[in-house]
């Protein structure tokens, strides 16, 4: 097995806290989905798939190497791409000096062939007008590309995108749908979000986590699936734990169907609420 | 293509819109290309003082004062780029002032027709003298950079100066 | 204008045909004719001004190197070094500024006040390249650290480059400060050992710390113990005598030991 991301029960304990609690998972060529909610560990697993958090226990193996190791970290991070869930950026750098500056510290020495892939990536995310502004200038949609320009440098064979379209318009996230899918040939790419569309409209395979525990692990059709028999459109909300109105005026409901509901086809959205259950219940009524 | 004037385009540079810049390029470049490849034989230098003319713009288009044609200014400086990178390589040869071709027998009955005899009087001039009556009159160049430009001293190109005039008044005259 | 020039006469100029007397008129005319500039464009070599224009796109966002990355250049620091260092915040000509500055008011004093000036500035000088390093590299000064650790170029090593360039930068201006010091000839070196030596303990603790708060930790250490040694001793300067200038050279091998030892640290997050 090659897989480019392999954890073996790893735990990761922040003082008393279990943020990982013991997660088993391969991860490999293609776009894997990490869905959760918040506190879910989802962050703490990006990290260490970036390689910037050791895991307090289990094995953690990344494209085939022990991160552990110095030497074998360099050489991960060499085909490494990630983009953190809050890029930092220096806000007085234009978006070209900030690629470029990420590029150096990714050891491209030669100025111009640096260069020459700075443009490049930025381009690829659609930011080759506006690589000369300052970062400040930029929207936040232009800071998340820029963001991903980075990770893209050297196209890696590893990338790690953490929520890298929050706070995206849907155009901006269409956009980023595009550079990705076409970035995941031949690659493997982690990618966590909220977003289920993100999910279904990406991701080859999806991993749920909750409470630091992968809770699925399956295709999104899969994900879908679990919903089959469980969702129901009715005219009058009743009984069911989770049920909102929609726009036409129906009521939509998961689980145990109300008096004169009619079954409906599941989405990955309605699987992923149903496996969250009641942590859903609990963020719907806040 | 955009109906953007120059004025606009320039305005849109100086607010940081490169897409103008490249609207700008496509319009000027391939003139300032050929204009400046006739009085220089080294494309790479051509091709070197056009993106430094274009860098130039883009940087200081702000501080263009909005009087005369843009494309006139970015001739201004072309030449002066193309001049400073002559200046840097240091002395060289004269150049071979070969790039005008001497008209057809048919042509010079015509030159006759559409200018009178002004355009036979140029080109019947020496090439050096042709050189120097085009670095000062039509680059509006002073006698120092014309003499940069050409690789010839100052004081050349005003003796050369004058011996045009004289023969052009000669000729016109008679 | 009106009047355009003839196609045919605009191929020759392209090709560099066109005898003197029209060729002044074509340049004459093309710079403000919009449709004889579109009619010549098409007879220049399309791939030429294609690659001119890339070199244009591109040293447009090139960033334009600042008076020190062009200093280092001319040192024979390669580019991407030279880059690194220059976006140091202490190594920015304002904040070198400072501490040249920092030093005069220092060698002033110890040509005013004599033994308690002398002691004043030999107390300051060590403490200027360790505030150079507290913010010359780290989550607190990078916003994008998260994104820094992850490369393979290594936060240590980064660190280590802008802790030595920076150290470099501010003794040489204290060694120019102290030689302006008269008559204290063994004073010129009294703060370099301490200087190396709170730098490398600062780095040290930094391991466990970080570096912001574990040069501050040093700093108050280092202040306290001058004084302190000044009252035990009755001597401004006891604290630079050969016992002090032992005890930082053990704090600076203390500081590399540790460095070494726990140089893991640097290269991942310790918190969430």
């Amino acid at each position: 097995m090659n897989d480019a991301i392999r954890l073996d029960g790893v735990t990761k304990a922040y003082g008393g806290t279990l943020a990982l609690a013991g997660v088993t998972l391969d991860v490999g060529e293609g776009i894997t989905g990490l869905l959760g909610p918040n506190g879910a560990g989802k962050t703490t697993l990006m990290r260490m798939a970036a390689t910037v958090l050791a895991p307090s226990g289990g094995s953690l193996r990344l494209l085939g190497r022990d991160p552990r190791d110095l030497a074998a970290r360099v050489e991960i991070r060499r085909r490494l791409g990630y983009m953190p869930q809050e890029p930092g950026m220096h806000r007085h750098f234009t978006a070209f000096e900030f690629v470029d500056y990420i590029a150096t510290l990714k050891e491209w020495t030669a100025r111009d062939g640096r260069h020459e892939e700075v443009r490049r990536v930025l381009r690829a995310v659609g930011l080759g007008d506006v690589a000369h502004r300052r970062i400040r200038a930029l929207s936040g949609g232009m800071r998340r590309r820029v963001a991903l320009a980075q990770a893209m440098l050297g196209s890696p064979e590893l990338l790690v995108l953490d929520e890298p379209t929050a706070g995206l318009d849907p155009q901006q996230r269409l956009r980023f749908r595009e550079v990705v899918s076409e970035l995941a040939e031949e690659r493997t790419v982690l990618l966590s979000t909220h977003q289920t569309e993100d999910v279904a409209a990406l991701c080859r395979r999806v991993v749920a986590l909750r409470e630091g525990s992968v809770t699925f692990d399956g295709t999104p059709r899969e994900l879908a699936e679990l919903a089959r028999g469980h969702v129901w459109t009715a005219d009058r909300r009743e009984g069911a734990a989770l049920s909102w109105r929609t726009g036409d005026g129906a009521h939509r409901h998961i689980g145990d169907p109300p008096r004169g509901a009619r079954l409906v086809e599941p989405t990955l959205e309605d699987g992923y609420l149903l496996l969250l259950g009641e942590t859903a219940t609990m963020e719907m009524a806040a | 293509m955009s109906a953007d004037s120059d004025r606009d385009l320039l305005a849109a540079v100086a607010a940081g819109d490169r897409r103008a810049l490249r609207a700008l390029y496509d319009r000027h470049a391939p003139w300032l290309t050929l204009r400046l490849q006739r009085r220089c034989g080294d494309p790479d230098r051509v091709d070197d003082a056009v993106q430094d003319t274009f860098l130039a713009v883009w940087r200081g288009a702000a501080r263009w004062d909005g009087t005369g044609e843009v494309g006139a200014w970015i001739w201004g400086i072309g030449i002066r780029r193309l001049i400073d990178s002559l200046r840097r390589q240091g002395p060289r040869e004269p150049l071979p002032a070969s790039s005008a071709v001497a008209p057809s027998a048919e042509e010079a009955v015509l030159e006759g027709v559409e200018y009178g005899d002004l355009a036979g009087t140029l080109n019947r001039l020496s090439p050096e003298l042709r050189a120097v009556v085009q670095a000062t009159i039509l680059d509006d160049l002073t006698t120092k950079e014309a003499g940069r430009l050409l690789g010839i001293p100052a004081g050349t190109v005003k003796t050369r100066m004058l011996r045009a005039r004289a023969q052009m008044r000669e000729e016109l005259l008679s | 204008m009106s009047v355009h020039l003839e196609h045919e006469w605009l191929e020759r100029y392209a090709r560099g045909e066109l005898d003197q007397a029209r060729s002044f008129s074509v340049e004459a005319h093309l710079p403000a004719c919009e449709p004889c500039r579109a009619a010549i464009a098409g007879l220049v070599d399309a791939g030429r001004l294609s690659r001119t224009w890339d070199a244009i796109d591109l040293a447009i966002d090139a960033p334009v190197p600042g008076p020190v990355e062009r200093l280092l250049r001319r040192a024979g620091v390669p580019e991407p070094t030279a880059r690194l260092l220059a976006l140091t915040p202490s190594l920015r000509p304002s904040w070198l500024l400072a501490v040249a500055v920092v030093l005069a008011f220092g060698a002033v004093a110890a040509d005013w006040r004599g033994e308690t000036g002398l002691m004043a500035f030999l107390l300051v000088a060590p403490l200027l390249p360790l505030a150079g390093v507290a913010v010359a590299y780290g989550p607190h000064v990078d916003p994008a650290h998260e994104v820094a650790v992850a490369a393979p170029a290594g936060t240590l090593r980064v660190l280590l480059l802008r802790t030595v360039a920076v150290v470099v930068a501010t003794t040489t201006l204290a060694a120019v400060a102290a030689a302006t010091l008269p008559g204290f000839e063994w004073t010129a070196a009294a703060w370099l050992v301490p200087s190396l030596g709170l730098t490398l303990a600062a780095l040290g603790l930094a391991t466990s710390t970080g570096a912001a708060a574990a040069c501050a930790v040093v700093a108050a250490t280092w202040v306290c113990a001058v004084l302190a040694a000044w009252r035990v001793g009755d001597d401004p300067l006891t604290a630079f005598g050969s016992f002090g200038q032992l005890a930082c050279l053990l704090a600076a091998l203390a500081g590399a030991a540790l460095v070494i030892a726990r140089r893991d640290t640097f290269e991942t997050r310790s918190q969430a």
